[in-house]
């Protein structure tokens, strides 16, 4: 984040966004429909990067927040309000339900943190199995959108597309201001933090209710697009988990990192899936370990240290990333 | 005489039955170096913590201008104009030197310095001031520990302080650091920063200090000037006896 090459980001981003808007002139619906999950991970691992990556909060809470917005859409939907409001308001009641949560288990650390999380989206999950107003375990059906093929694959698209737009511009604002310095400042060191001026407190409170906007928006879009919600489809902890290992492997606490980490990842999962149908999720998990054991900066870092030292130094910075893990 | 800056009255930490500072009464005068002197476990580190709001105090007051702080949260306390360094220094350590400074200046001022960009300047002017230009791209993790000390001095002084407490800012250091840091410190004072300074070595302290005040087991048993702080008979049983004679004897080996 604090490297020289912003206006490099700039073109980059500016570049992927036109290619994104006119993909649908150009590709099927089938290729439209791949991207457009790509762009909801992508919506996830950015977010966590709020909390995880720049504040070093290791959130198991994506799913919590996703399933949250999903359900807000779907029983307001039946109610009878606007998609896009419903998705505001899934929005908004994520941020509510962060701050309420975050007031509490912001004071707890690392491990304790992360169970504490984990326990969010139980807890969620569990609530919609047993409401009435969420279907209870039945799950909850959604009015069906109208129109063709065509456009409903578009529709979607673009919606989720906005959301990730807006998730990827508020990281990078918030990257460049005195906030994103705030919570790198405290994952660096929580008490220097505290001593040098920084009200961690309320900032790691804005990083957690960050990280929950833009996966209830992003939930929401889904849960129009399936038409049909089971708790434990949104539920689901692998959401979480494929927004931190996206993020790893991008490179943690960097803008554009968890982005490039959910492209990769989508890709990968994808050709493996087609490659070893059965065994693609073993596959899947040896990348996510030699990720998390060779890659925990992630992939942008070492491509920053590689340009600085050369190829032939890629063992060395590999090899100094394991003993880093080891302390 | 001049105006007081920070006051203590019946200070008072009790960790469980252990009492770490015990009713001690301090006052700070606007523009002195005030030395802070004691054996270890003597509750020198537990008082700056009590200052600074690390650990909250069981009993008394803390004014700091005239106002009460001993209730604020730490980053407020930074604000309001006390800064400090770590007896084990504390930076940041996986971002760049500069960064380090620039957290300082972002959030250690009431003033306008919000603006990253300034705060960016501003870091630069800091690292200039302790002589740490030339590392600023460096990881701090990478520096030797003097750098390090430096750097906290850099970080602390970038909050725009109006008084800074020096936590052993000589532990660990070589007689020629040692040197360099007290002529640094007396840079900062030169600025119009008030110094409250905790210190092991004697020597150091008397040299450096306008006033000293002097704890043992959480109590203040000696306050005045340096010289007549070094030959009080309680304080020469207290602490100068056995271990100021280990400890003397530990600085001639270091050098």
């Amino acid at each position: 984040m604090f490297k020289p090459w912003v206006h490099i980001q700039w073109l980059g981003m500016g570049a992927g966004v036109l290619a994104l808007i006119l993909l649908p002139s150009f590709v099927e619906n089938d290729e439209i429909r791949k991207w457009m999950d790509i762009l909801m991970v992508a919506i996830l691992a950015t977010s966590w990067n709020f909390i995880g990556g720049l504040t070093g909060y290791p959130s198991f809470a994506p799913a919590a927040f996703f399933g949250l917005g999903a359900y807000t859409t779907a029983v307001l939907m039946n109610a009878g309000f606007n998609f896009f409001i419903t998705l505001g308001i899934g929005a908004c009641f994520g941020a509510l339900v962060a701050l309420a949560l975050g007031v509490p288990i912001l004071r707890l650390r690392g491990h304790y943190f992360a169970i504490a999380t984990f326990g969010v989206a139980e807890f969620l999950r569990e609530l919609a199995d047993n409401l009435r107003v969420t279907g209870g375990g039945d799950g909850i059906n959604l009015p069906q959108i109208t129109g063709g093929p065509d456009y409903f694959t578009r529709f979607f698209y673009f919606s989720m597309l906005g959301v990730a737009v807006l998730a990827v511009l508020t990281q990078y604002f918030v990257t460049r201001h005195r906030l994103g310095y705030g919570l790198v400042a405290i994952r660096e060191n929580e008490d220097a933090a505290a001593m040098t001026g920084v009200d961690t407190t309320k900032y790691k409170i804005i990083a957690f209710v960050l990280s929950s906007i833009f996966p209830a928006m992003g939930g929401g879009v889904y849960a129009y697009r399936a038409a049909f919600l089971e708790p434990i489809d949104v539920f689901d902890i692998m959401f979480s988990i494929k927004a931190i290992v996206m993020s790893m492997l991008g490179g943690v606490g960097t803008v554009m990192g968890p982005v490039m980490g959910a492209l990769m990842m989508e890709y990968l999962a994808d050709y493996l899936w087609g490659a070893f149908t059965e065994f693609h999720s073993v596959f899947l998990g040896i990348i996510i370990v030699l990720v998390v054991l060779f890659l925990p900066r992630g992939l942008m870092a070492v491509s920053q240290e590689v340009k600085s030292r050369g190829w032939g130094s890629l063992g060395v910075i590999l090899k100094s990333n394991v003993q880093r893990f080891k302390v | 005489m001049s105006e007081t800056l920070l006051e203590g009255r019946g200070v008072t930490k009790r960790f469980g039955g252990l009492t770490a500072v015990s009713a001690v009464d301090f006052t700070v005068r606007k523009g002195e170096i005030l030395g802070v002197i004691g054996p270890n476990g003597a509750g020198k580190t537990t008082l700056l913590n009590c200052i600074t709001g690390l650990d909250p105090l069981n009993e008394g007051e803390i004014l700091f201008r005239g106002e009460r702080i001993e209730t604020f949260k730490p980053h407020t306390i930074t604000r309001k104009g006390i800064a400090r360094t770590f007896q084990i220094v504390q930076p940041f350590p996986g971002l760049a030197v500069r960064e380090n400074v620039v957290m300082g200046a972002l959030f250690g001022s009431q003033k306008s310095r919000k603006e990253v960009k300034r705060a960016q300047g501003l870091a630069d002017e800091m690292l200039a001031f302790v002589g740490l230009s030339a590392k600023a791209t460096q990881l701090a993790s990478q520096l030797t520990l003097a750098e390090r000390k430096r750097l906290e001095f850099a970080k602390s002084l970038a909050t725009d302080p109006e008084m800074l407490l020096l936590d052993e800012v000589n532990a660990g250091l070589n007689t020629t650091e040692i040197e360099n840091a007290i002529s640094l410190i007396h840079k900062v004072r030169e600025q119009g920063v008030t110094i409250l300074v905790i210190e092991h070595l004697m020597k150091v302290i008397t040299g450096l200090s306008d006033r000293v005040i002097v704890l043992h087991h959480g109590e203040k048993i000696a306050e005045g000037l340096p010289g007549e702080v070094t030959s009080d008979e309680q304080v020469i049983k207290a602490y100068l006896g056995e271990k100021y004679v280990a400890m003397m004897k530990k600085l001639e080996e270091e050098s």
